[in-house]
């Protein structure tokens, strides 16, 4: 069986009513039957103290541009005014947002650059998980 | 009702990769009232590759919340893809025919979106607080 990513996005801003379901079946770059072959499994790290663009992700860890990498990083915690924020690139930390409590990120990532988080509270949890290919397509 | 974003993952094929589902309800930035502006999905077709297609721009978003769904919808062949970019043309991933994202904006960067080949298109919405 393949690696597969489920979204369903659900809402009622506007009057006609948002039902999403989308499935992604997480293949190599440039092929649509080879399976992703690496997976970090699912990390949980709570940090003591506030992080300042703390790598998260290394790039150096993985191939790099031809590549379908997907990461999952969640907010693990419960405290309504904490926030991840997740930077990309740890020379140009360029944010791509915050993550509040509860709040889960999905995206393609291309292994050239880090993934760093700045946290703002103390004892703040933290998930992630890597899906990748082991050498660049 | 308000706005909530489930993630499904399945990885049977590795050990502890079983399914597993979290779910977020999209709120204002530090608090429990619920997002409320949407842009709704738009669908891009671009005849030619193109590039740097402006999606979010920082300028018209101010809230610290908001969240960016994305999603590849071509059919063209498997080894094109749409570029995500992020403030000065970092590369955040490729999101090849299939594939979706969804991450959060805060509005301090613009992103954009490349297509790597003829023919291609996907959709997009932003969820946000103003």
């Amino acid at each position: 069986m393949a690696t597969t990513a489920t979204i369903q996005l659900n809402s009622d801003i506007t009057g006609d009513q948002l039902a999403l379901n989308s499935t992604a079946t997480l293949t190599k770059s440039g092929s649509d039957r080879t399976d992703l072959d690496q997976y970090t499994g699912v990390n949980t790290i709570q940090y003591a103290a506030t992080q300042s663009e703390t790598a998260l992700i290394a790039a150096a860890d993985y191939a790099d541009t031809t590549v379908a990498h997907k990461v999952y990083i969640r907010n693990a915690s419960t405290s309504t005014s904490c926030y991840v924020q997740v930077d990309i690139d740890s020379s140009a930390n360029e944010p791509l947002g915050r993550l509040y409590a509860g709040d889960w990120t999905f995206f393609p990532w291309m292994g050239a650059l880090d993934i760093d988080i700045t946290t703002n509270e103390a004892n703040q949890t933290v998930e992630f998980a890597v899906i990748s290919q082991s050498i660049a397509s | 009702m308000a706005t909530t974003a489930t993630l499904t993952l399945n990885a049977p094929d590795f050990t502890g990769g079983g399914s597993f589902s979290v779910t977020t309800t999209l709120y204002k930035a530090g608090t429990t009232t619920d997002i409320d502006q949407f842009t709704g999905l738009a669908r891009v077709y671009k005849a030619a590759a193109t590039n740097n297609i402006s999606l979010v721009a920082a300028a018209d978003y101010s809230g610290l919340a908001g969240k960016l769904y994305v999603k590849n919808t071509s059919d063209t062949g498997a080894d094109t893809y749409v570029l995500m970019e992020v403030g000065s043309d970092e590369p955040i991933g490729r999101l090849f025919p299939g594939d979706w994202m969804f991450i959060p904006v805060d509005g301090t960067e613009n992103f954009a979106a490349s297509t790597s080949a003829d023919g291609m298109s996907f959709e997009w919405g932003l969820f946000h607080q103003g």
